[in-house]
């Protein structure tokens, strides 16, 4: 099935992501867990400090598929 | 002058007098306000070589043109003097409610010089202006003064205070303000303590003039909403800053055992979701914020029942894995007991870190405490060390002069594990795998302080082994976030929820009428950057490179373990760094500014001061 994962960056580090992008659909026929998908936009899941999917906490191996929400998280700078 | 209040206060402690001044054009123009003015203050009103300690420095207290604005995170206040902990350029930022409270008395600056005879505080009430005995105030915990200053005069004063630590000059002490919120770093509660000066209440009526006030009105309603809407705002808060813990520790850089390594086996039991679900009661916000940080936390065991603003991450790390201590509520509870001391507690846990592994090591010796032993993990032994640190008793009165002057005391190499630069602890990131956060922290103008340039997801996506870039970023990010000090603006809004910087600028000009693109301002800040240098040339004798090397620890100690274990940051690595770094700031190889780029800047008035210095 072809169809798009809908991906959401909250905070500084969307500007390693493509474009430089806060939110976008990432195009897809198959599920993949967040890590893969972080390695096919090039980024370095180690930057990515916590996933979101469908408004649900879980690990970066967890599976996303096609039609999912995914929200990845920057890590806190703090003061 | 439109965003601006227009005076500046003295304040003589010795005279016991005050004097209210407009606040000069010359100094709005080149310098915008909050650490800008602090940085120009500093260089012109303390004299050269002034004993930190002594009644000739001065304390500039200063918001921003922004500060008290309707937008997000408009509440912090700029805090500077000449560092008792560094010997050079000190300042400090402190969030809570009382930078607007000074702006709206009609202050846009307040010098504090001389020395009080006898113990006071300073009330302001707009221009009722004097100085109150504080006698019954002098030995009280920061936490305990500010709510009898409360009791005292009203809910409506807005109170800075200092605990013993600053009464006793401990080096590390911090002011303290809304029941939890520190200007912690340089030691200027100590300069404070020096003074006689117990603490600052301050209430204001007054109105700021606006240069469009429906504009300003209506870019803070659109930055509210922008906030509100951003991606994942709701899962900041609950955790705060705390929520960083886990990763820092996955990225093997969170401070373990006094910076031997940078992964804390028991870290889950310290860290955001430790505190959310067995110590915190609520969230706490800074004036006019959307993103509370802030986490108010309550621990009850048969020996107390304490309440406690935090721990944040920076406490978790330095008190937590830096010292062992290994579950969430003894963080807590030393935590509370420096805060109630008025101890910075990320100092407070660099130092009683460092002073577990003297004890380790056989320099500091059971004699030494008494008969005591000072053990890694043991929550009782950091509390007993805070105290005796505070009230600078037997080996505390050594280590309150802060690592590097307690390891030039002990001796025995210790100073290859004092984690300092410049005189200032190293706060919670260990950076020997991540060159751009490790250059963040050498070339940091008050010493060894993540908030100038925190740059490690910089190091994860661009390469932790690549060297290149690494300046620049570090260069671009040391104008950038002193930028939101100068207009006194918390800068997480940007961090953590990626809020546009072109908001700022926008609401600059309909504050001030002043129509500056985000880049001129960062010019101004480059400005600062370059007078705050030129200010720790003039004060500290030699400085220069010799100032921007990490410690020994970090150049030939390979980490142990965890995900960055055998990473160390040689020599010839720091010095490339530094090469770079100095090149594109255009001072020399010992990291002098040259002639030129102090015209540049438009620091003439430097010049005189800086040639001599120069090889
Ligand atoms: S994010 Fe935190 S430090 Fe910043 S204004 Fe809000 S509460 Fe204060």
């Amino acid at each position: 099935m072809t169809g798009v994962i809908h991906v959401t960056v909250r905070g500084h580090v969307a500007k390693y992501f493509p474009a430089e992008q806060e939110r976008f659909d990432f195009p897809t026929t198959h599920s993949l867990t967040a890590i893969e998908l972080l390695r096919a936009l090039n980024v370095d899941p180690l930057l990515i400090m916590g996933v979101s999917i469908n408004g649900t906490k879980q690990p970066k191996d967890a599976m996303i598929n096609v039609g999912d929400e995914v929200l990845f998280f920057s890590p806190p700078a703090g003061g | 002058m439109n965003g601006y209040a227009g005076n500046v206060l003295r304040v003589d402690l010795t005279h016991r007098t005050h004097q209210i001044l407009p606040l000069p054009e010359t100094l709005v123009r080149d310098f915008i306000g909050g650490r800008g003015f602090v940085a120009k203050l500093m260089w012109d009103e303390i004299p050269r070589g002034a004993d930190p300690l002594g009644p000739e420095n001065k304390i500039i207290i200063a918001p921003g043109p922004l500060t008290g604005a309707f937008l997000p995170g408009a509440g912090k206040l700029e805090w500077g003097a000449k560092s008792p902990a560094t010997g050079g350029y000190g300042d400090s930022n402190i969030g809570g409610h009382i930078a607007p409270e000074i702006k709206h008395a009609g202050f846009d600056a307040i010098i504090i010089e001389g020395h009080a005879s006898e113990p006071v505080y300073l009330y302001i009430n707009d221009f009722d202006i004097k100085l109150c005995s504080a006698a019954h105030l002098w030995g009280q915990g920061a936490l305990q003064c500010e709510a009898a200053l409360k009791a005292e005069l009203g809910d409506e004063f807005q109170i800075c205070t200092i605990g013993p630590a600053g009464e006793n000059k401990v080096l590390f002490a911090c002011i303290s303000h809304d029941f939890g919120r520190q200007a912690g770093r340089t030691g200027i509660a100590a300069v404070m303590g020096s003074k006689n000066l117990k603490a600052l209440a301050v209430h204001g009526t007054k109105s700021i003039p606006l240069f469009d006030p429906a504009a300003t009105l209506e870019s803070g309603k659109e930055m509210f909403a922008a906030c509100f809407a951003k991606p994942g705002f709701e899962e900041w808060t609950p955790q705060g800053t705390a929520g960083v813990t886990n990763w820092v520790n996955e990225v093997g850089a969170f401070p373990t055992r006094n910076f031997t390594s940078g992964f804390f086996t028991k870290y889950e039991n310290i860290n955001g979701e430790a505190l959310v679900s067995r110590i915190k009661v609520t969230d706490k916000a800074c004036y006019g914020c959307p993103i509370p940080c802030g986490k108010y936390s309550r621990v009850k065991k048969p020996a107390y029942d304490i309440h406690v603003e935090g721990p944040e991450y920076e406490t978790i790390a330095l008190i937590g894995g830096n010292t062992e201590i290994d579950n969430i509520e003894d963080v807590a509870y030393a935590n509370y007991i420096q805060d109630e001391l008025g101890l910075d507690s990320i100092s407070g846990g660099n130092v009683v870190g460092f002073a577990m592994e003297c004890f380790e090591k056989g320099i500091i010796s059971s004699e030494m405490l008494g008969g005591r032993s000072l053990k890694f993990g043991s929550v009782d032994d950091f509390v007993w060390l805070s105290q005796e640190i505070a009230y600078r008793r037997g080996i505390g009165n050594i280590l309150a002069d802060g690592v590097k002057k307690a390891s030039e005391f002990f001796g025995q190499g210790s100073d290859r594990f004092a984690i300092q630069v410049k005189g200032l602890e190293w706060s919670g990131y260990e950076a020997r795998h991540a060159p751009a956060m490790m250059l963040s922290y050498m070339t940091a103008d008050v010493g060894a302080h993540h908030n100038r340039s925190w740059a490690i997801t910089f190091d994860v996506a661009t390469g932790r082994d690549k060297l290149e870039g690494k300046a620049k970023r570090v260069t671009e990010l040391q104008h950038i976030r002193p930028l939101f000090d100068m207009l006194c603006l918390c800068r997480l809004q940007w961090v953590e929820l990626g809020f546009e910087l072109e908001w700022y600028p926008k609401i600059f000009h309909a504050v001030t009428g002043e129509q500056r693109s985000w880049e001129e301002l960062l010019e101004f800040s480059e400005r600062v950057w370059n007078l705050t240098r030129c200010y720790s040339l003039r004060e500290i004798p030699g400085f220069g490179r010799d100032a921007d090397y990490p410690p020994t620890r970090f150049m030939e100690e390979p980490i142990p373990d965890g995900p960055t274990a055998g990473k160390y940051m040689p020599r010839a690595v720091i010095d490339r760094l530094l090469d770079e770094y100095y090149a594109i700031r255009g001072w020399d190889k010992q990291g002098i500014p040259s002639a030129a780029q102090l015209r540049k800047m438009g620091l003439e008035f430097t010049e005189a001061t800086v040639a001599p210095l120069r090889v």
